[in-house]
């Protein structure tokens, strides 16, 4: 037992440490450097062996530990290490009843220190992390020195412990409104810019367009004057590039506001269907990207063509990231998310990754790390639309290096009504043998007309009732297609079906005479409507 | 060969003169109107002239003021069914800012040859030549 001096002292010196640490904490205001670095502060400061944070997760039934001193700690934290708050342990103790608890070894009770992490623990003292009348965790503090602790050291290490918690508290606050304010940024700029008026949106390009067009005209005056002063035009050359350039990123701008701000008409669909068909229309070889489906993937509610709006922008970042890489490659993986309400994409490449700093900003309206050349505008436009979806975009960087695009796009959950579909039909399908074309055989032939899947058009079109033709084949060459379609006086049958619809690729399909261009059915119903057209007087 | 003759119909004026500039460069013969009746009134008065003869081709903004001198953003397709009547042959580009599939489609199926998205004006001299080689 202390005699009185040493007890006065003993206090004191507490007293003066926990203030040290209060001093050193409050400091600090990232969350995560904070809980790091005050375990050792603690330490440091009190001469400990261990010491511990948990903080109680957001069910309210765990204190989980969030930051311990040294190898143990990090054991702990990688194992996942937490506590039942209000229960047996000395952490469920201090959270539960909102009190500091002490153990020691005085050899009656060695029971307490069974902690394999902590083998040379002899005294502990838990003490719970409050702010107003809120438990947020609890502190433990662990000495390998016998009975290290007395009822009375419990005030000056309360004193420390209530800093903490504010510290912590306060951290975590200003951590959540500069996430807050991160958010509101990305989507007010962008909503701000989104929402402009159609009429503005035709402005812009009006405004643009005689730009590029009198930058050509000029361009071929300055050739006639090569020989006049060659050096002269030359310089105006260069001039006129730049101003071509700034032309095209306004165009640029025109395009990637008008995008998102399209009316959805979401629908179901196969997500992965969709992200093929962006990366072959987009020309990306097959051995540059690969691919990882999950069986049994549900179906996804989406706007399909905004859909591969987005994945075309990140598709593009990630082309862009790995120019002049020596292996360039996409790693694409489709499975259901943690959180089954959602289907997850994720986007791999090997560029060098996105530099820490910029990796929340990259979602703002016109902010590029790719220089004067590019808007800004790719990524936030994605957000936008994943946002719009009801889902959402993450992005990261893989451990082995290169960017990683996380989207979680929402699972269709309502009914689809079935819809019968026509008996007895013979329908052509123009397509590669993927999933697509499976789900559409599998269901024509369920109701009983027969299916043909042709990777190209060499066969006699005027044994099918329908036609339909993949727009992003991988491998047969479309407009051979086409071609051979108009020629057998087949058009009137035949549809282009495409995942996503663009005013180019429609302008491009239509002239060769087919029926229409449509989205490409991922239910019954769709598929039923296909026949209704065709069979629709012209 | 005489010089095959456009109508181009849009009411920004920098627009119409840097295409108009383009397509005369190009070797075409173009006459020019800021809106849907002007170009209507050329296109009828064309039919008469025993000079230059009627016109071959016209490209036409969707956005401008209609017949009835009103903003409008189908004065295009408007215009056009007015000029399809007259002439059904006549091959109409259809040219607007707005990347919009079913405006394009829509065009498309009530009788425009080729729908002509503003900026890409290299493309639009491509269309116009394989239209008339036709």
């Amino acid at each position: 037992m202390p005699n009185d001096v040493t007890l006065a002292e003993r206090r004191a010196t507490l007293l003066h440490a926990a203030a040290r640490v209060g001093r050193n904490v409050t400091s600090i205001l990232d969350p995560d450097l904070l809980l790091e670095q005050t375990v050792d502060i603690i330490c440091d400061e009190f001469g400990f062996y261990y010491a511990g944070v948990f903080l109680i997760d957001e069910s309210g039934e765990w204190a989980v530990l969030r930051a311990g001193r040294g190898e143990a700690g990090a054991d702990m934290i990688a194992a996942g290490h937490k506590l039942k708050v209000d229960g047996h342990s000395m952490i469920g103790a201090a959270t539960g009843q909102r009190q500091a608890r002490i153990a020691l070894d005085v050899g009656e009770e060695p029971v307490h220190f069974k902690n394999p992490y902590l083998p040379d623990t002899r005294s502990e003292m838990a003490l719970p992390l409050i702010v107003g009348d809120e438990v947020i965790g609890a502190l433990t503090v662990q000495s390998v020195e016998e009975a290290a602790f007395s009822e009375d050291d419990i005030t000056s290490l309360q004193a420390m412990a209530d800093q903490l918690a504010i510290a912590i508290r306060n951290a975590q606050l200003l951590h959540e409104l500069e996430a807050a304010h991160a958010e509101l940024v990305r989507t007010k700029t962008f909503e701000a810019l989104a929402t402009s008026t159609l009429a503005a949106i035709h402005w812009i390009g009006n405004k643009a367009l005689p730009i590029s067009a009198s930058v050509e005209l000029l361009r071929d005056d300055l050739g006639s004057l090569v020989e006049v002063d060659p050096d002269l035009v030359t310089s105006m050359l260069e001039d006129l590039e730049t101003i071509e350039d700034s032309a095209r990123l306004i165009v640029s701008v025109q395009e990637h506001l008008i995008g998102p701000a399209r009316e959805e008409k979401p629908r179901a669909a196969m997500v992965d269907d969709v992200l093929k068909d962006t990366a072959t229309a987009m020309g990306i070889p097959a051995r540059m990207i690969s691919y990882t489906v999950a069986p049994d993937l549900p179906l996804v509610v989406a706007d399909t063509t905004q859909l591969s709006r987005a994945f075309e922008y990140v598709l593009k970042n990630a082309l862009e990231a790995m120019e002049g890489s020596d292996e360039p490659h996409i790693g694409v993986d489709v499975a259901p998310a943690e959180d089954d309400r959602f289907v997850a994409v994720r986007i791999a490449d090997t560029g060098p990754g996105i530099p820490e700093e910029d990796i929340e900003k990259i979602w703002a309206a016109f902010y590029t790390t790719k220089g004067a050349t590019h808007a800004g505008l790719g990524l936030s436009a994605c957000y936008q639309i994943l946002k719009q979806a009801d889902g959402q975009i993450s992005a990261a960087n893989a451990p082995q290096g290169g960017a990683v695009f996380e989207m979680q796009i929402p699972v269709f959950d309502g009914r689809l009504l079935p819809r019968e579909l026509p008996v007895g039909r013979s329908v052509l399908l123009i397509d590669d043998d993927d999933a697509w074309s499976r789900f559409v055989k599998g269901m024509l032939v369920d109701a009983g007309s027969s299916v043909t899947l042709s990777r190209d058009s060499q066969i006699d079109l005027d044994a099918f009732d329908l036609i339909l033709v993949d727009n992003a084949p991988e491998e047969a060459d479309i407009r051979a297609v086409l071609e051979r379609v108009r020629a057998a006086g087949a058009g009137d049958r035949t549809l282009v079906v495409a995942s996503s619809l663009r005013v180019e690729r429609t302008m491009e399909l239509m002239p060769f005479g087919v029926r229409d261009v449509v989205l490409k059915p991922y239910a019954s119903g769709a598929l039923a409507e296909l026949f209704d057209l065709v069979a629709r007087e012209t | 060969m005489e010089a095959a003759r456009i109508l181009l119909v849009d009411d920004e004026r920098l627009v119409r003169r840097s295409m108009e500039k383009t397509l005369l460069r190009a070797g075409f013969d173009v006459d020019t109107a800021e809106n849907a009746r002007a170009g209507l009134a050329l296109f009828k008065e064309a039919l008469d002239d025993n000079e230059d003869g009627p016109f071959d081709l016209a490209i036409l903004d969707l956005n401008m003021p209609n017949l009835e001198g009103v903003g409008d953003s189908n004065a295009g397709l408007q215009l056009m069914s007015k000029l399809l009547e007259i002439d059904r042959d006549l091959p109409v580009i259809v040219l607007t800012a707005f990347d919009e599939v079913e405006r394009a489609k829509n065009a498309l199926k009530t009788g425009a040859r080729a729908y002509f998205v503003k900026g890409r004006e290299a493309e639009l001299l491509e269309i116009v030549n394989d239209i008339l080689s036709e």
